[in-house]
């Protein structure tokens, strides 16, 4: 019996449970390359069942858009907080995430119209007029829902690689001056009579193993 | 959960992500509205009555611009105003004819406005209201002031924010 014993401890497989931390590269390498844009996030989760994950984000953005008619900057920060649910089902100790994820997001930002084109389909008369005064709406404020898909590899021993796709439902956005939220940080672009939004982000994490059980 | 599966959730949303539509200023958004101007006789200001063969110019930086589809015999007319400017000056040429050569009876229509803009859309931008703070039936520029056909007016509505009514009435 004891024998028993000992071989079956030998097949128990310990899962790491900690907090893992991270950044997102994609919009680290756009704040190089892109020079309206600038925008940083860092991520942390924390397993607290098997494949149960509490999540959050927290980033900040600022970014410079230039449309037909407008040119307006958004800068501010944001907090995500949510679960990730592993869908996926790992040999042995492996610890890969294929998952889906909850989040609800808050941002608080700046949006500034810089200049514009005063729309005029009669125009050919006394020609197109840019207006240089900006409008600065401060202290703005949204909040919205996200459905993320994702993967996470452990490339090495806990240093993981993955991507994320977000789908994002604007609940509640703070406007000013009766001019519409254009660019939400965090939630990214907003469209015209539509209030959903899409995000991507590929990520570098590692996991300060805390627990095995 | 099966590699596939996950496969065809992530094709499914970069479908529908890529799907989105761009936003486009479409035709039929309200643009800055053009100044309405109705014609009415000048012995019976209820009544409409139509100017013969009207043609409108616009001075704009002392060069004459002949505004399209006005010419004719109408009882009224929409004239864009500037709106990178506080002013808008104009030429109303009654018997207008313009075979190289303008003819007809020029009255000068001046008028000072203020603008504000108006936000529509990401991909319209701003319109411009305008509010007709004076108006003229001459060039206030000038010594002498000349006022041939344009007998009277009256601002009937000064907020110039739509095309859906008059905004000024000419008495002739």
């Amino acid at each position: 019996m004891s024998q028993d014993d000992d071989i079956s401890q030998d097949f128990i497989i310990n899962q790491k449970y900690g907090l893992r931390i991270g950044f997102d590269l994609n919009k680290l390498i756009n704040s190089y390359s892109d020079n309206n844009y600038e925008g940083i996030e860092f991520s942390a989760d924390y397993r607290i069942f098997n494949k149960l994950y509490l999540a959050s984000e927290i980033g900040h953005t600022n970014k410079y858009i230039e449309e037909d008619y407008i040119n307006f900057r958004s800068k501010g920060n944001y907090f995500k907080v949510g679960i990730d649910y592993n869908l996926h089902n790992n040999w042995l100790d492996m610890q890969n995430m294929i998952f889906s994820g909850l989040r609800i997001g808050y941002s608080s930002f700046d949006q500034t119209i810089n200049s514009y084109t005063i729309y005029d389909v009669n125009s050919d008369v006394w020609g197109l007029n840019t207006i240089d005064d900006s409008i600065l709406n401060n202290n703005l404020s949204s909040v919205w829902l996200e459905l993320i898909f994702g993967i996470k590899a452990e490339i090495f021993n806990n240093l993981f690689l993955g991507f994320n796709l977000e789908i994002k439902k604007m609940i509640d956005s703070k406007t000013k001056n009766e001019i519409d939220n254009l660019y939400v940080p965090g939630f990214n672009r907003t469209y015209e009579g539509s209030s959903f939004g899409t995000g991507f982000s590929y990520k570098i994490s590692y996991l300060i193993p805390i627990i095995k059980k | 959960m099966n590699f596939k599966y996950f496969l065809v959730i992530i094709f499914c949303l970069t479908t529908i992500i890529s799907c989105e539509k761009d936003d486009i200023c479409s035709e039929s958004t309200l643009t800055t509205p053009r100044l309405i101007i109705t014609f009415k006789d000048v012995a019976d200001p209820d009544q409409s009555k139509a100017v013969e063969s009207l043609g409108v110019y616009a001075i704009v930086n002392n060069e004459m611009i002949l505004l399209d589809g006005i010419n004719g015999t109408t009882d009224s007319i929409a004239i864009p105003l500037n709106n990178g400017d506080e002013f808008s000056h104009f030429k109303f040429y009654k018997d207008f004819t313009n075979n190289d050569v303008i003819s007809g009876i020029s009255n000068d229509i001046y008028i000072n406005h203020s603008n504000s803009s108006v936000y529509i859309s990401r991909a319209c931008g701003f319109s411009n209201n305008f509010t007709i703070t004076s108006f003229f039936n001459y060039n206030p520029n000038n010594d002498q002031p000349e006022i041939t056909w344009v007998s009277e007016y009256e601002i009937v509505n000064s907020l110039v924010s739509n095309e859906n009514q008059s905004h000024v009435e000419i008495l002739h």
